[in-house]
């Protein structure tokens, strides 16, 4: 082949043009694509928070931004505090609690003893989803979380009553778990099954059992099987987020209000 | 071989089965097996791989000319992971539920060997119409293999292709028991070895199999 090809300014100069070509064009992608993405995500989020809600909503038939925007509302939760605050400079709607939990303002370090979840550090506001149903009446409220499972981090959301004392439903709507195996804990057959369990009961969160759950256990929830692993995550998410480190006083709170 | 006359028709059929980049090259086996435990997912990858060779292809067969040989992996695969890129993005933007599930193996169609074995094997020697037609050809040879792997796989593992009930499963009040190992990666390795055995025993299809390397005999 001709000899002026291989020479290294030709070189240099073939891979820079390339590469240049490539990112404009990677690049270019990107950004055209960018606003359709987060549309995307945002309707994946609040499709899962529809479907977590215990509200009866057919996705095939309904239109899922109309019916989230009429029933669903996101409020602020001081978690130091466990009371909902509103009226503050962050839009609930829109606020990232996983990249905020980093940030001077919001962060809270969770103590090494309290974080089972592998997560270090949370926010110190998280947005709660509140459900209502066609009558005004609270139907749930819609707790994120996330922690470590087997292979990536399990970001879910808790649905509880009114009263915080029992699962209305779970789901996660983001993990990296194998597909068939762990992967399954975003399976609706498997997380129907956490429908009804006590959040807290003697001291003990609602947890995924090893195995098929005893029977009539208030708090255990089948385990799939070849994801022990995966579930060991779920169940650590749970324990520290229900505690009185992260959603446990709110949920006391509720309980006292629902006590009235 | 550049002079002898090339059939377009056989550059594209060919990679289907008498060299199908997976049974017969043994290329892309890791995503063949991660993918197809359930059809949607194999369906997509296959789209996706397809179109990635298809375009790198076309892309390094045209710049052939210009390529210097001392870096012509390197500018093979910046062609190839710009590609990937921009299919990811592409199903993060259409198909956000299903860029979920396939997660990082969308990612992992770089390292795909089908796509750089057909950019160095292929487009780097000839020009981009019968590249294009290789790559697509390569494209569907490997989609046939995972649709197949991935129709047993679903239908005798979870009782569903396409996710439609095929096969009622007994928790369901149907009357089949899935075979948990078919979700397994595992099985779509036994799956493939079959289709590998198949075609080696098949004497239309059997002009790649090497001569022996030893000969058993008898003392």
């Amino acid at each position: 082949m001709a000899s002026n090809k291989e020479s290294v300014g030709k070189t240099f100069l073939v891979v820079f043009v390339l590469c240049l070509v490539c990112s404009i064009f990677v690049a270019g992608t990107t950004v055209a694509l960018r606003d359709i993405q987060d549309r995307e995500k945002a309707r994946d989020k609040q499709n899962n928070i529809i479907l977590v809600s215990g509200l009866d909503f057919n996705f095939e038939t309904g239109d899922a931004p109309a019916f989230y925007k009429e029933h669903i509302k996101a409020e602020m939760l001081d978690m130091d505090k466990g009371v909902l605050v509103s009226g503050g400079k962050e839009d609930p709607e829109d606020f990232d609690y996983v990249s905020k939990s980093k940030t001077k303002e919001y962060k809270h370090e969770i103590s090494k003893e309290q974080d089972v979840s592998g997560i270090r550090f949370r926010s110190r506001l998280m947005p709660v989803y509140v459900a209502r149903d066609n009558a005004g009446q609270i139907r749930s409220y819609i707790l994120p979380f996330y922690g470590q499972g087997l292979w990536s981090t399990l970001y879910g959301m808790l649905a509880v009553t009114p009263d915080g004392r029992n699962v209305v439903g779970i789901n996660f709507y983001e993990h990296g778990e194998t597909p068939g195996l762990g992967g399954e804990i975003s399976n609706p057959a498997w997380t129907a099954k956490w429908k009804g369990k006590l959040t807290l009961s003697d001291g003990r969160t609602v947890r995924v059992f090893k195995g098929p759950a005893p029977a009539g256990s208030q708090i255990e929830v089948d385990g799939i099987s070849g994801a022990t692993l995966t579930g060991k995550g779920v169940t650590n998410c749970m324990i520290y987020w229900l505690s009185n480190d992260a959603y446990g006083k709110f949920l006391a709170n509720l309980g006292r209000q629902g006590g009235n | 071989m550049a002079q002898e006359k090339m059939n377009l028709r056989d550059v594209l059929l060919n990679p289907l089965v008498s060299i199908n980049p997976i049974i017969v090259q043994v290329l892309g086996i890791c995503s063949a097996l991660a993918v197809t435990s359930n059809m949607k997912t194999a369906l997509v990858m296959s789209i996706s791989v397809t179109a990635v060779i298809a375009f790198a292809n076309l892309t390094v067969s045209s710049i052939r000319n210009v390529i210097p040989g001392s870096v012509r992996f390197i500018a093979e695969l910046t062609v190839i992971a710009s590609l990937v890129i921009v299919v990811d993005q592409l199903l993060k933007a259409f198909n956000y539920q299903l860029d979920k599930e396939l997660s990082v193996y969308v990612g992992l169609i770089i390292t795909n060997c089908i796509v750089m074995g057909r950019s160095e094997a292929f487009a780097l020697k000839y020009p981009p119409l019968p590249s294009l037609i290789d790559g697509i050809g390569n494209g569907l040879g490997y989609s046939l293999i995972l649709l197949s792997v991935g129709t047993i796989r679903e239908i005798f593992g979870s009782g569903t292709w396409f996710g439609l009930t095929v096969l009622p499963l007994a928790k369901d009040g149907g009357w089949y028991v899935p075979n948990g190992l078919l979700v397994l990666p595992p099985s779509g390795f036994f799956l493939i070895g079959l289709f590998i055995w198949w075609v080696r025993s098949t004497k239309r299809y059997a002009k790649q199999v090497e001569p022996a390397q030893f000969v058993l005999t008898r003392e």
